[in-house]
């Protein structure tokens, strides 16, 4: 994926083409000002990511009747996405024409926005709502005095854009697109064009849209399930200042003061993503112990040893490399980001691997990290706390293909191992990571169907549904919730598997088997006498095409079926904690 | 370069941006053309092909100019004016 910046003109052209095939996403936008060009860049992007978006647009002005009328045309689009697009302008008209005290502005404006999402989601549960904030806008009434006084518009204004953050983290279904850093970005000139905003009713510039267009489809992927994982590393000039060579560490530019800083930050920033859950790799020219030892002993360095998951440096070509990192990490190239400083590798790591992102660095270092955080790589829909542990679990996975290795069977390696599973019905602790595993498991992965932590604190409630979470653990280390089942109580004893999702990194042990014993073992206890699943294919999840088949159910219409009575336990080298 | 000439060179990259922006590339521009009668040119393309002709001149129109014109040759009088004006 190689192109992350697009003109309107581009987008325009982009969506008169479209793609005629890929996956459909329906998307309603609701705006106070004219939002034709917006949903034209919007339908660019939708097609520049292989995607359909079919773009419900309400007219002009008609935000509250849309969302408070549940028969509303809205809501007949069965909207995935739902962005509630509201200008600065407008808002500050508000403010002028309210007869009420300007200090408690914001206050009723949040009143407003919680009754529209309140709205929204009960009138369409299980939408997520793309909420725009307000860029700054100063009408300096009271000159820098403005801060000091809880009457000025930009008080106002700000506290809204804080207020709706508040919001967001309370509600898992409401995200939150910043326009006001989007302004920061790009500057007030490319936000506000009045001749446009007269003659076209535009509320913000025909140059910014295409940067507007780009961070909802970052959001819409994000929810889709295609969050970026892994970011591989080259070192010289990329990492460090210089090269690094037998003439030893002190060749190299790194530290507090003079070009060295710049790697310095750069590092601080990923050493913050490892920390948030992206994994690093390492992937250089250069002899192993030579490439390590910076890491290891060089005051300067903020990046360690520890900060990396996969540390890959020899004198083979960077392909190569990079898809014996990808098969160590098991997740998909479409998920990785090659930064290296040199044309020439990126050119050919990016022709050989179309999927992989390839950020073209600029040629000056010190305008690497304002680029590489422009480019708004890292949009997640969630984080929990099994992120943090990330870097360690893959470092745990290659001392396991260490071990691996020594052995002649896979059987015999797997129950030396001692890999032992415990598991439960969902608990409140369980839920933030449950709900991510759903967002982010493409291969083993039965429906596909993505949950917020909200949607799971509801299944886990239901009466109507059993579920079971499953973490995993061996000699080397443990996997945390690695696999999570929800299943919905149909009247006729049949248990239906709504949701079956696993962590790649627990593939090939044979704990589907130990799973499946579990799920008939809880259908046998209430009585239940078929357990249903389903297979819905997606580009990623052929690994699981036949797991039903293979497993023993026997497939009727679209669905597979198994009885409880006649079922046997399944050999597993895996024991129950 | 004759006034005559520099109108028919501005008119061609007019033609270009305008047959770019409604996706067609039969379109011929003469100085009496007039947006009515081209039924792609609607409010969006409107926009789309003013900003193209701002960007391609470097120029910035005021809004009242754009009000008022009516065929392709107050479009040009409007360019030459901004730009002989930089």
């Amino acid at each position: 994926m190689r192109h992350l910046e697009y003109r309107l003109s581009d987008l325009r052209k982009l969506a008169k083409q479209g793609p005629q095939h890929g996956q459909t996403v329906r998307i309603a936008l609701l705006g106070d000002s004219a939002t034709q060009f917006l949903t034209e860049a919007l339908l660019g992007h939708a097609a520049a990511r292989g995607l359909r978006a079919d773009v419900f647009e309400a007219g002009i002005g008609q935000i509250d009747s849309q969302i408070f009328n549940r028969d509303s045309a809205l809501y007949l689009h069965e909207p995935d996405f739902v962005i509630v697009f509201r200008s600065n302008t407008k808002l500050y008209e508000d403010f002028s024409a309210s007869d009420l005290a300007p200090e408690g502005f914001a206050e009723a404006q949040l009143r407003g926005v919680k009754a529209q999402i309140d709205a929204i989601l009960s009138f369409r549960p299980g939408c997520k709502i793309i909420y725009f904030n307000f860029p700054e806008l100063n009408d300096y009434l009271f000159g820098n005095y403005g801060n000091s006084t809880a009457r000025s518009f930009i008080y106002q204004l700000r506290k809204i854009n804080l207020s709706l953050m508040e919001l967001a983290q309370t509600c898992d279904a409401l995200l939150i697109c910043d326009l006001c850093s989007l302004q920061n970005r790009y500057g007030r000139d490319a936000v506000h064009d009045p001749k446009w905003q007269i003659s076209a009713g535009l509320a913000y510039g025909l140059d910014f849209l295409p940067a507007v267009a780009k961070h909802v489809f970052d959001i819409v992927t994000a929810v889709r399930g295609a969050a970026r994982k892994c970011v591989i590393l080259d070192l010289d000039n990329t990492l460090w200042g210089g090269v690094l060579d037998e003439g030893g560490m002190e060749n190299i530019q790194l530290g507090e003061l003079g070009a060295g800083k710049a790697f310095c930050d750069l590092q601080r920033w990923l050493k913050r993503l490892k920390q948030r859950g992206i994994i690093l790799a390492v992937c250089s020219k250069n002899d192993e112990a030579i490439a390590k030892e910076p890491f290891q002993s060089h005051p300067d360095m903020v990046l360690r040893l520890e900060d990396i998951a996969v540390f890959v440096a020899n004198w083979e070509n960077k392909v190569d490399n990079i898809r014996h990192i990808q098969e160590i990490l098991n997740i998909g190239f479409d998920s990785m980001v090659f930064l290296d400083d040199n044309p020439f590798e990126r050119e050919m790591v990016a022709q050989a691997i179309p999927d992989i992102t390839v950020p073209a660095l600029p040629s000056d270092p010190v305008l690497y990290l304002d680029f590489l955080q422009k480019l708004n790589l890292f949009e997640v829909a969630s984080v929990s706390g099994a992120d943090d542990d990330r870097t360690l679990q893959y470092q745990q996975e290659a001392a396991r293909r260490q071990v691996r290795a020594l052995y002649q069977s896979e059987q015999a390696y797997l129950s030396s191992i001692n890999m032992r599973a415990n598991f439960r019905p969902f608990a409140p602790l369980d839920l933030p990571r449950v709900a991510q595993l759903s967002q982010r498991s493409n291969q083993f992965n039965l429906r596909t169907s993505r949950y917020t932590t909200a949607d799971i604190e509801r299944i886990a409630q239901s009466d109507g549904h059993f579920t079971l979470s499953f973490e995993l653990s061996d000699d080397y280390g443990r996997y945390g919730l690695v696999v999570a089942l929800i299943l919905e109580r149909n009247a006729d004893d049949t248990l239906f598997i709504e949701a079956w999702m696993m962590s790649c990194r627990v593939l090939n042990r044979g704990l589907e088997h130990f799973v499946l014993n579990q799920l008939v073992d809880l259908a046998k206890r209430h009585g239940y006498r078929t357990i249903k699943g389903e297979y819905l294919p997606t580009r990623k999840n052929a690994l699981v095409k036949d797991l039903y088949e293979r497993l023993g159910f026997v497939g009727r219409d679209r669905y597979w079926y198994l009885s409880v009575q006649d079922y046997e336990m399944k050999p597993t080298a895996i024991a129950a904690e | 370069m004759r006034v005559s000439t520099m109108n028919q060179t501005m008119l061609k990259e007019i033609e270009s941006i305008i047959r770019d922006v409604l996706d067609d590339a039969t379109i011929q521009l003469r100085e009496e053309s007039s947006p009515m009668e081209f039924e792609a040119w609607d409010s969006i393309a409107h926009v789309h092909i003013l900003v193209g002709i701002e960007n391609r001149f470097g120029i910035k129109f005021e809004l009242r100019e754009t009000q008022q014109w009516v065929d392709m040759r107050s479009i040009l009088e409007s360019v030459k004016g901004k730009l002989e004006a930089a």
